[in-house]
C-alpha cells in the first residue's frame, strides 16, 4: 500500500466513525437508542437494510465465488423480492400497530412468554455467531495486506464498530450505513470498470463476455431441479423465499431496521426498494468476479491466492513440490494463452469454435489439476479436510493490479461493509437482549435511564463475544456460505413459529413451542446425516414446525376435553 | 402489554404508482424481467 492508499483508508474510516458518533449523540431513552425514535425516511431504511445484509463477506467472497464457480450464486436472491412483498403486506403493519421494539415481542401477545424466549434465544445464538464471522472477514484482508495477525485485526475492527454503535445506537448505525453504502457502491462500480480496462487492448468487452461464457462463468440461470445443488432457480426462488421471509420477517437485525421507519409507508417502501435493487447489485458484484477470472486468463494467476499458505508450504519443507507445480503451471499457462487466442479468433470468425473450445477446456482442466494438487499439499501440511482461497481472489487482484488510492478505498470499502453489517447486528442483539430478556424476565422495573445504560453495556458485551467468535472463524472455509448455512439451520424454525403466529390461528402456544423444538432437532439431524443443500433447510425447518405443531395441538385439545369432562363428572 | 399506536398509517398511499397493489406488482414484474434477462444472458454466452 502506498501513502495515498493509507491516507484514503484512514480518512474514510475516521470520517465514518466520527460521523456515527456525531449523528447518534442525542439519545435520551430506549426508543431513541434502539429504534432512532421511529423517525427514518424510506431511503435510509432501504440502505440500512442493504448495509446490514451486505457484509464484507459479500464483497470479498462473492467475486471469488464467481471466479471459481461462476455467477449462479445470484439465484440465491431470487426469493427476496417475493418475501419483501409478503412482509410489506403482513408483518410491517402488525409490528407498527403493536408498537413493538423486537419481532419476538409479538410472539408473546400471540402465544406466550416461553415461545417468545425460544425464538429470541435461537436468534441470539445464530446472530451472535454470524456477527463474529462478519468481523473475521475483513480481518483476513488486513492481516494479509499489512502482515498483522488476524487476531489483532479482529480486535481492532470490533473496537471501531463499537465506538459509534455503543454511543449512538440505531440512529448512528442507520445514518452511517447510508454513507457507507454510497461509498461502497461507488467504489465497486469504479473497480468493475477498471477490471475491464485492465484486459489486453486487443480484447474487447464482447470477447471478455464470450470467453467468460465459454468457461461457464456467466451461468446465471440454472433451470435444472436438483435438491442437492446449492444454486439453481428453484432453490433460489423457493429456498431463497423462505430464507428471506425468515431473515427479514423474524430476524431482529432486519426487523429493527424497518421498525425505525417513521410510518408503515416508509418501512414498506424501504423493504420494496431493497427487493428491486438487491439482485442487480449482487449481479454486479459477481460480474466483477467473472471479469477478474477473464483477467487472470491473460495474466498468470498465483498457484494459490492466499500467499500466506504458500509461504507456509515453503517453510515446512514442501519447496521442491511447490516449485515443480509452479513449473507445470508456467508451461500450461503458455499453452492456455495460445489456446485462448485461438478460441477468441474462432469466435470472432465463427469458425472452428468447437475444436478451439475443446483444446481450451483441456488445458484449463490441466491447470485446474495443478491447483488441486497445491490445495492437497496445503491440506496435508495443515492436516485439515478443506482449504479454500475464494475469499482472497478479489483482494489479491485489487492489491496487485489496481492503481494507488483505489486500493486504499477498496480496503476501506471492505472494512466499511463489515462495520455496517456488524453495527446492525450488534444493535439487534442489544435490542433482543434488553427487551426480550433483561427487561421482560430479569429486571422488569428499572428507569429508562438505567435501561439505556444497560443497553450500552450489553452492546459492549455482544461486541466482545463477536470478537472472540471471530478469532475462531478461520476454520469455516468459504465465509459467505458458512454464514448462510448457519442462518439456514435456524431460520426455517424461527420462520415456522412466525408463520403459525401470523396465519394459523388454531395453533396455540404449547403446540408451537414443542413443535419448534422437535423441528430444530430434526433439522440438525438432517444436516449431519444427509447431503441436502443448505437453502432447503429454510423450507424444511419451517414446514416441520407446522407438521409437528398440528398433532401436538390435537392431542392438547383432546386432553383438555378429557379434563373438562372429568371435572364435570366430579 | 402491547399497545396499539394512535397514528396508524396502514392505509396511507405510496408516493409512487398511487396504490400498494401496483407497487407490489411492480416489484414482482421487475423480478420476472430480471430472470428473463439473466436467462437470455446465460444462453447468449453459453
Amino acid at each position: 500500500m502506498t501513502k495515498l492508499d493509507w491516507l484514503v483508508l484512514i480518512a474514510t474510516i475516521t470520517l465514518i466513525v466520527v460521523y456515527g458518533i456525531w449523528k447518534g449523540r442525542r439519545n435520551r431513552d430506549m426508543q431513541d437508542y434502539l429504534l432512532a425514535s421511529r423517525s427514518l425516511p424510506w431511503y435510509i431504511v432501504c440502505l440500512s437494510i442493504m448495509g446490514t445484509q451486505a457484509s464484507a463477506i459479500t464483497f470479498l467472497s462473492a467475486p471469488g465465488q464467481a471466479y471459481g464457480d461462476g455467477m449462479r450464486f445470484v439465484q440465491f436472491y431470487f426469493g427476496l423480492p417475493l418475501a419483501m412483498v409478503v412482509l410489506s403486506i403482513t408483518a410491517v403493519p402488525i409490528y407498527h400497530k403493536l408498537h413493538v421494539y423486537t419481532a419476538y415481542e409479538y410472539l408473546e401477545s400471540r402465544f406466550d412468554l416461553k415461545t417468545r424466549t425460544l425464538a429470541a434465544t435461537l436468534f441470539l445464538i445464530q446472530r451472535g455467531i454470524s456477527t463474529g464471522v462478519s468481523i473475521y472477514a475483513p480481518a483476513i484482508v488486513l492481516s494479509s495486506i499489512l502482515g498483522w495477525s488476524v487476531q489483532w485485526t479482529c480486535v481492532l475492527n470490533g473496537i471501531l464498530v463499537l465506538l459509534y454503535t455503543v454511543s449512538g445506537g440505531t440512529k448512528a448505525v442507520s445514518y452511517t450505513q447510508l454513507t457507507q453504502m454510497i461509498i461502497i457502491l461507488s467504489g465497486m462500480a469504479v473497480a468493475g470498470f477498471l477490471t475491464v480496462q485492465l484486459l489486453p487492448p486487443d480484447i474487447t468487452f464482447a470477447d471478455a463476455l464470450r470467453v467468460a461464457g465459454k468457461a461457464d462463468k456467466l451461468n446465471v440461470i440454472d433451470l435444472k431441479f436438483d435438491p442437492n445443488n446449492q444454486y439453481n432457480i428453484w432453490s433460489g426462488l423457493i429456498g431463497g423465499f423462505f430464507l428471506s421471509l425468515s431473515y427479514f420477517g423474524a430476524d431482529q437485525s432486519q426487523v429493527g431496521r424497518y421498525l425505525s421507519g417513521s410510518s408503515v409507508t416508509q418501512s414498506r417502501l424501504g423493504l420494496l426498494m431493497n427487493g428491486i435493487v438487491k439482485i442487480p447489485m449482487q449481479f454486479g458484484i459477481l460480474f466483477i468476479g467473472a471479469m477478474v477470472f477473464v483477467f487472470y486468463l491473460f495474466v498468470q494467476p498465483p498457484l494459490f491466492f492466499n500467499h500466506i499458505e504458500l509461504d507456509a508450504l515453503h517453510d515446512h519443507g514442501y519447496t521442491q513440490q511447490v516449485n515443480t507445480l509452479q513449473y507445470q503451471q508456467d508451461s500450461l499457462f503458455k499453452i492456455q494463452q495460445h489456446d485462448l487466442r485461438t478460441l477468441i479468433q474462432a469466435m470472432r470468425d465463427n469458425k472452428g469454435v468447437v475444436e478451439a473450445e475443446q483444446k481450451f477446456h483441456t488445458t484449463r482442466s490441466q491447470m485446474q489439476q495443478v491447483r488441486t494438487q497445491v490445495t492437497n499439499l496445503i491440506k496435508q501440511d495443515k492436516k485439515v479436510e478443506k482449504v479454500e482461497d475464494t475469499n482472497y481472489v478479489f483482494l489479491s487482484f485489487v492489491t496487485r493490479f489496481l492503481p494507488s488510492g483505489l486500493v486504499g478505498l477498496l480496503i476501506a470499502i471492505v472494512l466499511l461493509a463489515s462495520m455496517s453489517s456488524v453495527a446492525g447486528a450488534l444493535n439487534s442483539l442489544t435490542s433482543t437482549t434488553i427487551i426480550d430478556v433483561y427487561k421482560r424476565i430479569l429486571c422488569p422495573d428499572l428507569s429508562e435511564a438505567r435501561y439505556l445504560t444497560a443497553s450500552r453495556w450489553i452492546t459492549v458485551g455482544w461486541g466482545v463475544f463477536s470478537i472472540v467468535v471471530a478469532l475462531y472463524a478461520g476454520q469455516l472455509g468459504n465465509l459467505l456460505e458458512a454464514v448462510n448455512r448457519l442462518g439456514s439451520l435456524f431460520y426455517g424454525v424461527i420462520l415456522g413459529i412466525f408463520l403459525c403466529a401470523f396465519y394459523i390461528r388454531r395453533i396455540r402456544s404449547y403446540a408451537v413451542f414443542y413443535g419448534a423444538i422437535l423441528a430444530q432437532i430434526t433439522v440438525f439431524l438432517l444436516y449431519w446425516l444427509t447431503p441436502i443443500a443448505f437453502l432447503w433447510y429454510n423450507v424444511i425447518g419451517c414446514i416441520l414446525v407446522i407438521i409437528f405443531a398440528f398433532p401436538i395441538e390435537l392431542f392438547q385439545k383432546k386432553a383438555e376435553v378429557l379434563q373438562e369432562s372429568e371435572t364435570v363428572i366430579e | 402489554m402491547l399497545t396499539i399506536r394512535d397514528n396508524d398509517t396502514t392505509n396511507e398511499l405510496p408516493p409512487f404508482l398511487n396504490t400498494w397493489p401496483r407497487m407490489y406488482s411492480f416489484v414482482l414484474l421487475n423480478l420476472v424481467a430480471l430472470i428473463l434477462l439473466f436467462y437470455w444472458f446465460t444462453k447468449a454466452f453459453e
